[in-house]
């Protein structure tokens, strides 16, 4: 296979010629500043084949699967903690989650420790009925 | 073998879309062969997607059975009439020369400059937070809810924008259908195959009207940028947006400029498929739709031209039907919505205004885009070298005390105003350029200058998000949708023949 000739037809004007200068130049700039975001991923790919979101509500999926609308208590209001609700969301889907309102027969508790989750269970007057192994618990109301 | 169930669908797509152009094209009118392969694709994965969302319509739930049937009946009767078509006058499937190394030669600098964003792609399965939260849920609530699928848009899901088209969600979901599981590697594939098809339009239409080989520069330079592949890889609707935009615009420029019916087909079609991507698409969409009846008309003696504008409005209109639909009977009130003007507990101010218009500035010279959006910028101002020292003087005003450092306090101590005023200067100097107001090209300017109005409207009266907030989120995803079509309009601005009109 022979390489095709391509006839290069440089440009004529000075702005076409200075819009491929700094074209080039981006270029050089975008592969210097690609290089460390490469390393990056590739110190990632050490340890994760890729990228995992909603793990801790792994296993969850299968319960709620026929519930259709699922109250999501949480302890902590952070950036964190709504990107774990996002992530609850959509592992648990179709089941939709309600954030933060507990006025709901199921309910997904999201909390720091298992003490805060057992006083909170005793609040709501509710009984546990999974608990995966990142603590993740979800609950029914006694009625 | 899962992998190949995942990327069958597109295949079909992809051949769909072929077909289709093949047949309504003539010896006379014919597509560029590369050019072609994109729209093809482009315009197969939106039919398909419609006759995903056709399931929801008529039998309220995903039916498999009726998805890949629609598709395959589509295909064969296609396949049919391009055998009846290819006895009849013997044009082949393919052109002459489409499969020449000198055609084919680009197509491999296009795979090999994509293969970082392929690795990354597959690294970030997931992608970004609007993925699995927006995106990537609908999609799972479409597959997954049987009859009941309409539960996505109750106002608990306010987070997940229930008001959003789903033109993205049943591609997802076409990708499912044959390995009838939620697998990722769908959407991995979706948000590739648009980054790489949007890429990969604008070099060969760029290299078609200019006839120059830097065409495939523009290529390199997107997807050399660390912060395009992050947006692209993140499966966002943004790169769909881009994608069905630029394709809009290449059609009807080439519309005008040849009067093939088979441009106003397509240009119709991209515009229907556009309006159901995002709501600033259907924004996008309708502006173009009012611009590009008057942009054909306008300076042009053609007697075509009436039979052409019904071409186009057909097509739109069959085009639209899911979009119609969807908004006329399935999509919830947009709930993160105050209207500031009337408000009393979030009124508007003329400071809000002024930090928009601000923010602009910052964002063309954010780091984020390494420089690029500053060179359009310029390239735009440059383009007529009239008032060339004004230009460079404002050039240097506007984005010196930003990016220059050191002269941040000088920055800082501008009269109140100053950035928008330089932000008002610029946009009349690229209004005024004469170069730009060629009848083949004005409407770049137009739609830009209207869009940039209705989107900088919404920002001013909606005070239901913090402006910072909003902007720092959501501003650089409209950029980034129309980085490809500005960066066309540049280079084919500076490319055109300046004695042509």
């Amino acid at each position: 296979m022979t390489l095709p000739s391509f006839k290069i037809n440089w440009p004529k004007s000075l702005p076409q010629r200075i819009l491929i200068v700094s074209f080039l130049a981006i270029i050089i700039f975008n592969v210097i500043v690609f290089i460390p975001e490469v390393n990056r991923i590739k110190t990632f790919k050490k340890y994760l084949k890729h990228q995992v979101i909603g793990g801790k509500f792994l296993g969850l999926e299968n319960i709620t699967k026929k519930i259709n609308l699922l109250g999501y208590y949480s302890d902590t209001n952070d950036d964190e903690s709504n990107k774990l609700f996002s992530q609850a969301q959509f592992i648990l889907a179709p089941t939709v989650l309600d954030y933060n309102n507990t006025n709901h027969e199921f309910i997904l508790l999201v909390c720091k420790n298992d003490l805060q989750a057992l006083e909170k269970i005793k609040e709501l007057n509710a009984e546990p009925l999974f608990v995966n192994k990142f603590g993740m618990i979800l609950i029914r109301r006694k009625p | 073998m899962n992998l190949l169930l995942v990327y069958l669908p597109f295949f079909i797509s992809f051949t769909i879309g072929y077909l289709a152009i093949n047949l309504f094209s003539s010896k006379e009118h014919k597509i560029p062969p590369s050019i072609h392969l994109f729209l093809a694709a482009g315009l197969g994965i939106g039919i398909s997607s419609s006759i995903v969302f056709s399931s929801f319509i008529l039998f309220n739930q995903f039916n498999r059975l009726f998805i890949i049937s629609g598709n395959l009946i589509v295909l064969c009767l296609l396949t049919i009439i391009q055998i009846l078509k290819w006895n009849k006058d013997k044009s082949p499937i393919f052109p002459p020369n489409t499969f020449s190394q000198k055609a084919l030669y680009p197509f491999l600098f296009l795979i090999i400059i994509s293969l970082p964003l392929w690795i990354h792609a597959h690294f970030y399965a997931y992608g970004g937070w609007d993925a699995w939260s927006v995106w990537n849920l609908k999609a799972k609530f479409l597959f997954l809810s049987g009859d009941d699928w309409k539960r996505m848009f109750t106002s608990i899901l306010w987070r997940s924008s229930p008001h959003y088209p789903l033109f993205l969600p049943c591609t997802i979901l076409w990708g499912w259908t044959f390995i009838n599981q939620p697998d990722v590697e769908a959407s991995i594939f979706t948000s590739f195959l648009f980054t790489f098809l949007t890429i990969g339009l604008l070099s060969f239409a760029l290299r078609h009207k200019t006839k120059s080989i830097f065409s495939f520069l523009t290529a390199l330079v997107i997807l050399s940028m660390p912060f395009y592949i992050k947006l692209s890889l993140s499966q966002y609707c943004d790169i769909v947006v881009s994608f069905y935009l630029l394709a809009s615009f290449f059609c009807l420029i080439e519309l005008k400029e040849t009067h093939h019916p088979i441009y106003a087909l397509l240009a119709g079609t991209f515009l229907a498929f556009l309006s159901f991507t995002k709501g600033e698409a259907l924004i996008a969409a309708l502006i173009i739709l009012c611009l590009a009846v008057p942009y054909i008309f306008w300076k042009d003696s053609a007697k075509d031209k009436w039979k052409i504008l019904k071409t186009f409005f057909i097509a739109g209109a069959i085009a639209s039907i899911p979009s119609i639909i969807f908004y006329g009977f399935y999509a919830p009130k947009n709930i993160t919505m105050i209207n500031g003007l009337v408000s009393t507990i979030k009124p508007v101010s003329l400071f809000r205004l002024e930090y928009i218009l601000s923010f602009y500035l910052a964002e063309i010279v954010s780091p984020n885009w390494n420089g690029l959006w500053l060179v359009l910028v310029a390239g735009l101002l440059l383009s007529d070298q009239r008032w060339i020292i004004l230009k460079l003087c404002i050039i240097l005003f506007s984005f010196g005390p930003i990016i220059l450092p050191g002269l941040n306090g000088l920055w800082m101590s501008l009269p109140h105003g100053y950035n928008v005023i330089l932000l008002l200067l610029i946009a009349i100097l690229i209004g005024t350029n004469k170069h730009l107001l060629n009848p083949r090209i004005i409407i770049f300017p137009l739609f830009f200058i209207a869009y940039t109005a209705v989107i900088t409207f919404y920002y001013f009266i909606n005070t239901y998000f913090p402006i910072d907030w909003w902007l720092q989120v959501t501003l650089h995803r409209i950029l980034y949708a129309a980085l490809p079509t500005v960066v066309f309009w540049v280079i084919y601005a500076l490319w055109m023949d300046k004695t042509s009109g």
